[in-house]
């Protein structure tokens, strides 16, 4: 038994599909020592994992934009497909919560929208070692590419604020 | 047990994210008999099964392209663009084949080899449809073709998707 399941786990890096219909019949069988649950657990965990990592992605470009809008925008005439960004990516979160509920429990607890604006930092960072944002360096950070030490380490948005925060209203 | 299982095959609807983590807690904990059987072997037979549906949609862009090279190249000069398709979607092939080497048995199945042919088919027939492309229309069918003006079985063997190169 022990090399059967020694072979299947080979099997996952040689052929996938084989391993794949393999798993199937051992299951179907009911053969259940049989199978290689090391592989077949991570590949179900990735299922959900998905979902939550687009939601996380999502949630960081939210932030990135509306830390852009409220501290970045040079001129009054800028920024508007920074809104339209978050209004799109709001739109894709709410997507995944109506058919996940669960993710929207998750997506409130505070080191998830840690981790969403840590991420959202790193995106601010590149956006500033773009060429065509030279000028804006120069302006905000005296010409550096500014770095993780230039942003608040403590995420400043609310999970409510992520949701429905539109400072461009109140001008 | 019955009435657990089936409030689980209701949060597969309804919150997918955590009916994914009920039925890992299950199979961790080796509680088979609670398991949402029905859509979990559906969940895991897709996984394999995307790069079928893959291959199959890659021998359609080939058959495609080699049906039109053979008969609808109404200039010397046309078709690169066709050519570049057939070796993109062959060097993919090379790709996943690698990877997934029985899938490459999978994909000589007669049956997939014909849906790729009918895929096909309904991509000629649409591109006849582009407004650049009526005059080629009346030029080779009088009219817009249907699937009567293409041949029923697909004109290719398996080794042709893979190897034919008629603009050597």
């Amino acid at each position: 038994m022990e090399t059967k399941t020694q072979n299947l786990k080979e099997l996952y890096k040689k052929d996938f599909y084989l391993w794949v219909q393999e798993n199937l019949r051992l299951l179907k069988n009911k053969e259940y020592d049989l199978v290689d649950w090391e592989n077949l657990l991570e590949e179900i965990e990735d299922m959900g994992q998905r979902h939550y990592d687009a939601m996380v992605i999502y949630m960081a470009v939210i932030m990135e934009h509306l830390y852009k809008w409220e501290n970045f925008r040079y001129s009054q005439d800028m920024g508007h497909d920074w809104i339209e960004t978050i209004y799109t990516h709001r739109r894709k979160v709410a997507r995944i919560f109506r058919k996940h509920p669960s993710l929207r429990a998750k997506a409130q607890e505070r080191e998830v929208i840690q981790g969403a604006w840590e991420e959202g930092v790193y995106a601010l960072i590149d956006w500033f070692k773009l060429p065509r944002n030279k000028a804006l360096a120069q302006f905000y950070f005296k010409g550096r590419i500014p770095t993780e030490k230039d942003f608040p380490q403590e995420c400043p948005y609310t999970f409510q604020q992520i949701m429905e925060y539109e400072p461009w209203l109140e001008e | 047990m019955e009435q657990k299982i089936q409030s689980l095959k209701e949060l597969y609807e309804k919150d997918f994210y955590l009916w994914v983590q009920e039925n890992l807690k299950l199979l961790k904990n080796k509680e088979y008999d609670l398991v949402d059987w029905e859509n979990l072997l559906e969940e895991i037979r897709c996984m394999g099964e995307w790069y079928v549906d893959r291959v199959v949609d890659l021998m359609a862009d080939i058959l495609e392209n080699l049906y039109r090279w053979e008969n609808f190249r109404y200039r010397e000069y046309v078709g690169h663009s066709w050519v570049k398709s057939i070796n993109n979607a062959r060097n993919e092939f090379e790709g996943i084949f690698k990877r997934h080497p029985s899938v490459k048995v999978k994909a000589q199945e007669r049956e997939n080899i014909q849906s790729a042919w009918e895929l096909a088919v309904y991509r000629l027939i649409n591109w006849f449809k582009e407004p650049q492309n009526h005059d080629l229309a009346k030029k080779y069918f009088g009219r817009f073709p249907t699937e009567k003006d293409f041949p029923k079985e697909c004109p290719y063997t398996f080794q042709q998707v893979m190897e034919y190169e008629p603009w050597v």
